[in-house]
């Protein structure tokens, strides 16, 4: 099994990221702090996807794959912004469903295209 | 104080994420962990983090965006999807994408609505 510190210690950087970067983006956009969640969220789809195509050991794996993208990417905070603005911004809440899904699953699925492609 | 706190309940998130992924097979492993997460997030910063930890602000981050945000995760969800694709498991992959849709934003605005009547219930008493 996966050493759990190896994947603490990965996760506990992915969400100091998460939340640095978060804080930074608000500064800069107030108004649409939750962007930061999405491009967080896509960006982290898109490196474990491609990871995964690398064929890592369980330490490497662990660490960036499992720790660090688990810690960086978020589904509860996602999903709170989104309960947040369903009732009085629903196309806005919608919108971000869309982008979500609609993008980080092919992003995922090209990052591990891309690795297999281009290293397998 | 809260980049210290967010860094601690962090790994415990992605600790915890793994102990997790080993009770269930994949992807209802990770979609009962984000599931359970998305619930318990607004929870604790609607309900039981301003109370437990009083004003210390860092703490309800630490446990927030540390902890939670580490425990679910959306980059498994999508590959857990990606591989049940490729593997041709449509189905199983349509309803997993389903139910994290619906199911995510239903137990998000389930964990707001019980912290706002509980936080009324408690106001009012």
């Amino acid at each position: 099994m996966t050493n759990w510190v190896i994947v603490g210690l990965g996760a506990s950087i992915g969400a100091l990221g998460r939340y640095w970067f978060t804080e930074l983006y608000k500064k800069v956009h107030p108004e649409f702090g939750y962007h930061a969640t999405l491009i967080i969220n896509l960006s982290g789809a898109f490196i474990l996807g491609l990871l995964f195509s690398f064929a890592l050991n369980d330490s490497l794996y662990g660490f960036f794959g499992v720790g660090f993208c688990g810690g960086w990417t978020t589904f509860s905070t996602l999903n709170s912004e989104i309960a947040g603005q369903i009732a009085t911004k629903w196309q806005r809440a919608l919108t971000y469903i869309a982008l979500t899904y609609g993008l980080g699953l092919p992003l995922c699925a090209l990052g591990w295209w891309l690795g297999n492609s281009l290293f397998g | 104080m809260t980049s210290l706190m967010i860094a601690f309940f962090g790994f415990w998130g992605g600790v915890a994420r793994l102990y997790g992924t080993h009770l269930l097979a994949s992807p209802w492993n990770t979609l009962t962990i984000n599931l359970l997460g998305a619930f318990l997030l607004p929870m604790w910063t609607g309900f039981l983090g301003p109370r437990l930890a009083k004003n210390r602000h860092w703490l309800v981050l630490g446990v927030g965006t540390g902890f939670f945000g580490a425990f679910t995760t959306f980059s498994s969800f999508c590959l857990d999807f990606v591989k049940l694709i490729i593997a041709n498991q449509l189905t199983s992959a349509l309803a997993y994408l389903g139910i994290s849709i619906i199911g995510g934003v239903l137990v998000a605005w389930l964990g707001v609505t019980v912290a706002q009547r509980l936080t009324m219930k408690e106001m009012r008493f």
